[in-house]
């Protein structure tokens, strides 16, 4: 990445602030930032790719699919991780689209780099390793008591005021 | 159980199939075997002690609304990692897990854990720490397809575009779809099932 700004932004991103110097400055060079476009659709459920992604700059949705429908469970922006699964283990499938909301840039990591860095004991991929579970364990958290409380909705009737509330009506534009 | 046949379940998680068999040996060491029946594995809100894997039955989670209930938000298959979070964090308990029959587990001490995540060989820890990733991952997009599902069933979905490369949701699918349940247990109930199977 030659845009320093960009370099700053992906540094200061939960996944690598995190980090400790030698670790950040390790992982840094083997990004690759590219940018994106309204309705691209940078992951495909079901898809084999295994890049870690990171939302330099923009807004990204996230959708769940449930056979022929899918939902939009999340946008995601400047500073979040996405593809951790596929990225750590080789024999999962992406499990959700994702498609840019707006215009923007995403830094991807390839799974070799980080598998080098493992194959040489780097400290840098155990920080990493150690800063996504930090994400996920808080994601899981958050994830958990919001179905709770959605479930408490469903009894009491108010669960798609609820919904529509937190996440708003799916998607109807035009997407890839 | 022996130490052969926990290293054998071990090897089996996701994440933990490249490590070396004496590494496994090794980590089988700081196990022990557990049946539980219809009592709670832990409570939301405890200290965590102790690590597991379900080897054989089903294990129900629940996590405490913001209204202050405690509601069934996952089921959980062998084989997998459970009580991760609090172990990880050292922090407590982040939600209620029971055993509504029975279940076998494969117990670890929480210290030995944190200790096994901190000092031992790279090649050991790197691979555990991959675990848990796969593990928590798992679970958290159990919930968040549990969410999509109390969507679509408002009808708040759209068609997705395109077929899956693996039809995910196949296996997802309940035998029998409920007919409109008015019982928000039986809602529930399918719901989670059919999102358990991924």
């Amino acid at each position: 990445m030659t845009d320093l700004s960009l370099t700053d932004r992906l540094a200061s991103s939960p996944l690598l602030a995190a980090l400790d110097a030698e670790s950040r400055d390790a992982l840094l060079p083997h990004f690759t930032a590219a940018p994106f476009t309204q309705g691209e659709r940078l992951v495909t459920a079901g898809s084999t790719d295994r890049d870690l992604m990171v939302v330099v700059d923009g807004n990204v949705n996230v959708f769940t699919r449930d056979g022929d429908l899918r939902y939009r469970l999340a946008t995601l922006g400047p500073g979040d991780m996405i593809g951790e699964v596929a990225f750590f283990d080789p024999q999962s499938y992406r499990t959700a689209d994702v498609v840019a909301a707006t215009d923007g840039v995403v830094a991807t990591l390839s799974p070799d780099a980080y598998i080098d860095l493992r194959r040489r004991a780097h400290p840098a991929a155990s920080s990493l390793e150690t800063q996504v579970v930090r994400l996920l364990v808080g994601r899981l958290q958050s994830a958990d008591t919001l179905l709770a409380t959605l479930l408490d909705d469903h009894r009491s009737g108010r669960l798609a005021l609820s919904i529509a509330g937190l996440f708003g009506a799916a998607s109807t534009g035009s997407t890839p | 159980m022996r130490r052969e046949e926990i290293a054998r379940i071990l090897q089996s998680l996701p994440g933990l199939q490249d490590v070396a068999p004496r590494l496994l040996q090794a980590m089988a060491g700081h196990f022990t075997r557990e049946v539980v029946h219809g009592q709670p594995l832990c409570r939301e809100g405890d200290e965590a002690d102790n690590l597991y894997v379900l080897t054989a039955g089903q294990l129900d989670v629940y996590k405490r609304s913001e209204q202050g209930n405690d509601r069934l938000v996952a089921h959980l298959y062998p084989v997998t990692l459970v009580g991760t979070v609090a172990v990880v964090t050292g922090g407590r308990r982040t939600a209620t897990v029971m055993a509504p029959t029975w279940a076998e587990l494969l117990v670890m001490p929480a210290a030995a854990v944190r200790d096994l995540l901190e000092t031992w060989d790279f090649e050991v820890a790197s691979p555990l720490r991959r675990a848990i990733i796969v593990a928590t991952a798992g679970q958290l997009g159990q919930a968040n397809r549990t969410i999509g599902a109390l969507a679509v069933e408002l009808g708040l979905a759209e068609v997705a575009p395109g077929p899956l490369t693996h039809d995910l949701a196949a296996a997802a699918r309940p035998a029998e779809q409920p007919t409109t349940p008015a019982d928000p247990d039986a809602v529930e109930q399918a719901l989670l099932k059919a999102r358990a199977g991924l």
